[in-house]
């Protein structure tokens, strides 16, 4: 066996040394922005995690601040992953998903001159420098819903969600309301794949909630969601896509997409904290400050009745001003 | 106007399928006397393989034999380490499933990069067989597939005619019961294992292909979701017999379907109980009906 030369081996040493510091940062001056994320997936999944990166950059781009990011992957690093921000000097450490929570809590006492946010964060998790904040989807799922029972023959949608947890449930009964306010009749059937990233599994479930009649498609299931889109184009019926604008998945299926404006919402935060503007509360992103809404497909847009193009403007313009209410389920 | 039972049947076999030509695989290179635990791994590189090879050329066929092909230099990858290295290979496996779960990640983000964010194969349409596909019921079933399937009918009689009615097939398994003793007699076990585990990354990897271009055209990470660790328990319920495996996967796939079906139906009574359905179903029938449990006594020990 060739042994490595130990010099040649303390230098592969060393360079994996600075390869792991470069995220870190040396302390900088007070008056700056320094954003990090901690993320709890690869951040170009193309969906949650994507999102994210692309607020911190353009947190970076619109407001100068200095950015550093972290994949973490287990909750014994959600704790370390905000101290070693904190320390290096972040002003503002953004961590993606409710499981970071109660490291928030607990970090930002031990740094009260640092700001922490928890997305889709539990009730309750906030405190003078801890925020959370939740993107409430259920106001454009809502709008889907009523679109969908004008375009569905059976009288049956499906949704396919990724976990059957809260925020996912609750957007699914905002779609079968909105879908009961043009059909009273209207029945919405709620799959689950139990992950977030069986395509197979979700692609299976689809074509059985089509046997079973569904002609109208829903999914909040993240990457597995791409499983559904693609059994709706195969088989020709309705879908609806989720979190991003999703028409070019399925050109021929998707009639219009339940966004959120993730990267809009991180900027407004980082904005907030740079004016001196924060304080710690629950945040809940809506369509009334256009960080929700549908996002149509041009191309399928014409298959919606008039009509119903004109209720669902209205309905639209109600939410954004806040005189129609889409109860949140759950949570 | 389609027979009850039908659509579910259907689907049943769709969904047995990658599962199926994994287990067959394994059941091959188990009957030589090699754990290959490797197999999500293979099913994992298949599917990305698949996905690349068919979106690089514009040919969901030439897609599937990049998936196969990728399956199998895989596990001749495990073969050097296990064969040649002597590696253990319970631990190789584990390594292999790992670098495959790393692996594939990178090699997709660095396609999607250089793609600018949006890779879509063409997908393997499904063939109807002429004269067969009509016949009522099992026309629609067993006929109305895409080729890989239709290769997986032909791939588990002839594994069980191979490794049973051969005389190939009794040295492979004579490598398989006592690798010393088949060395003895002049059987060559190290080119019988790596040949076999060639076979087997090559079903491993068009099972994965079916999930990747056969079913949706795309490739997400760990998209296998575990149907590689299903496989290996099928090998040891289906008795190392490439029938009996195939009937565990068919009906595993069947309560699968079953289970979707339910669930379609708005039947959401006990979702976790449904859940559970095809694993509880699959152990209770073959807990039941086959036989005296018997794998190759030389597994897993290495050359002897």
């Amino acid at each position: 066996m060739r042994r490595m030369a130990p010099f040649r081996f303390l230098a592969c040493i060393g360079l994996l040394l600075a390869a792991s510091c470069s995220g870190g940062s040396s302390p900088n001056s007070p008056a700056k922005l320094h954003v990090a994320l901690l993320s709890p997936g690869p951040v170009n999944d193309n969906g949650w995690n994507a999102s994210a990166y692309e607020g911190l950059l353009r947190i970076e781009k619109e407001l100068g601040a200095k950015k550093s990011q972290q994949q973490v992957k287990n909750p014994s690093e959600f704790e370390e992953g905000y101290r070693s921000n904190a320390r290096a000097g972040a002003t503002l450490i953004f961590g993606h998903g409710f499981e970071f929570g109660d490291a928030a809590l607990k970090v930002g006492k031990e740094f009260p001159g640092t700001k922490f946010l928890v997305s889709a964060g539990a009730p309750g998790v906030h405190s003078e420098n801890v925020a959370s904040m939740v993107w409430r989807v259920e106001d454009a799922a809502y709008l889907c819903g009523r679109i969908a029972a004008s375009l569905s023959k059976t009288g049956k949608a499906g949704c396919v969600g990724g976990e059957d947890i809260p925020p996912v449930r609750s957007a699914f009964n905002a779609f079968e309301q909105g879908a009961k306010l043009g059909n009273p009749n209207f029945e919405v059937r709620q799959v689950y794949v139990g992950n977030w990233h069986d395509i197979g599994a979700a692609r299976a479930q689809t074509l059985s909630l089509i046997e079973a009649g569904c002609d109208v498609l829903f999914h909040d299931a993240d990457a597995a969601g791409l499983g559904m889109l693609e059994a709706a184009e195969q088989k020709g019926v309705f879908a609806f896509g989720c979190t991003k604008d999703q028409s070019s998945s399925a050109p021929k299926a998707v009639v219009a997409s339940a966004v959120t404006d993730v990267p809009k919402s991180f900027v407004e935060i980082a904005r907030e904290i740079q004016e001196g503007r924060f304080r710690g509360r629950r945040i809940e992103w809506t369509r009334k400050e256009g960080m929700v809404g549908i996002v149509w497909n041009p191309a399928m847009k014409a298959r919606v009745p008039a009509e119903v193009l004109k209720q669902v403007e209205e309905l639209d313009s109600k939410i954004a001003s806040g005189s129609l209410k889409i109860p949140y389920s759950a949570q | 106007m389609s027979l009850p039972l039908e659509q579910p049947a259907h689907l049943a076999v769709a969904l047995a399928t990658p599962i199926a030509l994994a287990a067959v695989g394994e059941t091959i290179v188990e009957s030589t006397g090699v754990l290959f635990l490797g197999l999500e791994g293979a099913m994992l590189v298949g599917a990305l393989g698949a996905v690349l090879g068919a979106h690089a050329s514009g040919s969901a066929a030439v897609g599937v034999f990049c998936g196969i092909a990728a399956g199998s230099i895989f596990a001749l990858l495990f073969a050097f380490l296990t064969l040649k290295l002597r590696a253990d290979d319970v631990i190789a496996g584990t390594a292999m499933n790992l670098l495959a779960a790393g692996g594939t990640a990178v090699a997709w983000r660095a396609a999607l990069s250089r793609a600018g964010g949006d890779v879509r194969a063409p997908g393997l349409e499904p063939l109807t067989v002429p004269l067969l596909s009509e016949i009522p019921f099992l026309g629609t079933v067993l006929f109305q597939h895409h080729a890989i399937t239709y290769a997986l009918i032909l791939v588990v009689p002839a594994a069980g005619i191979f490794l049973f009615r051969t005389s190939a097939g009794l040295r492979w398994r004579a490598a398989g019961e006592s690798p010393l003793a088949a060395a003895s007699l002049g059987i060559a076990t190290i080119s019988v294992r790596a040949r076999a585990l060639g076979i087997c990354g090559a079903l491993a990897g068009a099972g994965g292909a079916c999930l990747s271009i056969a079913d949706t055209r795309t490739f997400v990470e760990g998209m296998t979701a575990g149907r590689g660790f299903l496989a290996l328990a099928l090998v040891i319920f289906g008795n190392h017999r490439p029938g009996w495996v195939g009937s565990a996967a068919l009906l595993f796939g069947g309560a699968l379907a079953a289970q979707y079906g339910f669930a379609a139906a708005g039947w959401n009574v006990a979702p976790e109980a449904f859940r559970a359905l095809p694993y509880v179903l699959s152990l209770a029938v073959l807990a039941l009906f086959v036989g005296k449990r018997r794998a190759p006594s030389g597994l897993g020990q290495g050359l002897g």
